[in-house]
């Protein structure tokens, strides 16, 4: 089995019954994971920073590490390899909350706020999310049949 | 009558209904920020309350910039038929689902609660009741006041 | 799972829409939608649209709240058996007093997919 990591700001979409999709470390950060039942694609993606008008220049270079430019890249791409409504699922995962003074609002609240708007404006549902807290999560998801496994510490579960 | 509240209570579960609906219904987020009075002159442009019966007998009044509802609007409806109609209908909503959400915060999801309608406000005439608490909120650069007050008139 | 005509009760336009196309994310294909803005005008809907069956309904409405509509719903062998879902900012006590109603199901707004598809889940 091949284990294809995702970075921050990264995102694929796989048909594949051969690869894991993989992602770490997701802080503030979310992954949004969206997968077709019946022709078993499943993309993923790991967002960084909810609205790319901080900057412009890395939302060109690196689209996947905002919510607004990379999620609909990433549901476009669903699109294009035939994933369609009713038979899509999509999961949340992330965004725990960062307790920094400096910070004017917390950004893993900002980043599910943001995601849940573009997923609602693609007339797109979240069935199930594992979401806020302060623990940093692991994800693996398997295209063969959209299993998703988080992790943090020793533990593990499933959504 | 009212029983006696602890404000500190009623301002965090207050906080966490203003927050939480505002995600979860109007996908915009809402930060809080420290009570400014000075603001009690600034452009609330909509004024909308919504009366409890039980478990208590209060109002819950949002304010905000005509701007923040359009914004809202715009998230739930884009260019959806209809959007413009019913612009005014979507922050009494908001408020409605706000009023449930702090009272079984507050009280506990076995209380038995109950509302009147929620209405837009469109004078203060003299009736306004005794602010318990205030809350301001920025909602990604655009102010939010939530006022819970006692009522001075019940019947 | 296929619904058939869905049946939409709240007198807020807001509320309509959110519910349709929390149902609509969750995957069902209804045959279509009809809405009605109390209980009153539910009745109504029902008599001139026998296709629906599934009602989904708030609580707090002027002319006829959802209490009424429902127990007038379940007394009636016609409209008996149509599976009804609440949809309500207040979740009164234990949910008893809903569920007696004869309510598959109660949803605590805020609506979402999710919520949606467990309370649908009892419907055959």
């Amino acid at each position: 089995m091949i284990r294809r990591t995702i970075g921050i700001g990264e995102w694929v979409v796989s048909d594949r019954s051969d690869e894991l999709l993989e992602t770490f470390a997701l802080g503030s950060c979310v992954a949004v994971l969206i997968y077709d039942v019946k022709i078993r694609v499943l993309g993923m993606i790991h967002i960084a920073l909810p609205d790319s008008a901080i900057d412009k220049a890395r939302s060109v270079s690196l689209p996947g590490y905002f919510a607004d430019t990379g999620l609909p890249l990433m549901i476009e791409e669903m699109k294009k390899k035939g994933a369609a409504k009713p038979n899509i699922w999509v999961k949340l995962v992330g965004g725990a909350s960062v307790m920094d003074p400096g910070l004017l609002f917390d950004i893993g609240r900002r980043n599910i706020v943001a995601a849940k708007r573009i997923l609602w404006r693609s007339s797109l549902g979240i069935t199930a999310e594992d979401t806020g807290g302060q623990i940093s999560r692991t994800v693996k998801a398997d295209p063969s049949d959209g299993g998703i496994t988080i992790s943090t510490g020793g533990e593990t579960w499933c959504i | 009558m009212n029983e006696s509240l602890d404000t500190t209570r009623i301002e965090a579960s207050l906080s966490r209904a203003v927050r939480d609906v505002m995600a979860e219904m109007a996908f915009i987020d809402a930060e809080p920020r420290i009570h400014d009075p000075a603001e009690a002159g600034a452009s609330w442009e909509s004024r909308v309350a919504i009366d409890a019966l039980k478990p208590i007998s209060c109002r819950l009044e949002l304010r905000s910039p005509a701007s923040l509802i359009a914004r809202i609007v715009d998230i739930l409806f884009g260019d959806e038929a209809g959007a413009d109609r019913n612009q005014g209908d979507s922050i009494l909503e908001i408020l409605n689902v706000m009023a449930g959400s702090f009272l079984a915060d507050y009280y506990g999801p076995g209380a038995e609660i109950k509302l009147e309608l929620p209405q837009y406000v469109y004078s203060s005439d003299g009736e306004e009741g005794e602010a318990i608490a205030v809350l301001d909120f920025d909602v990604e650069g655009l102010p939010l006041r939530a006022t819970l007050s006692s009522i001075r008139y019940r019947y | 799972m296929d619904l058939g005509e869905v049946l939409i009760v709240d007198d807020s336009f807001t509320s309509r829409m959110i519910i349709q196309r929390c149902i609509e994310m969750a995957g069902f294909v209804v045959g279509g939608f009809r809405y009605a803005e109390n209980g009153l005008d539910a009745i109504a809907e029902i008599r001139e649209h026998p296709l629906i069956s599934v009602i989904v309904t708030d609580i707090n409405m002027p002319k006829m709240d959802g209490q009424t509509f429902l127990r007038l719903l379940k007394a009636d062998p016609a409209t008996a058996s149509i599976p009804a879902i609440i949809v309500s900012s207040v979740v009164e006590g234990s949910n008893s007093e809903l569920h007696s109603l004869g309510a598959l199901a109660v949803i605590k707004k805020p609506v979402s997919p999710a919520k949606i598809l467990e309370a649908f889940g009892g419907i055959a």
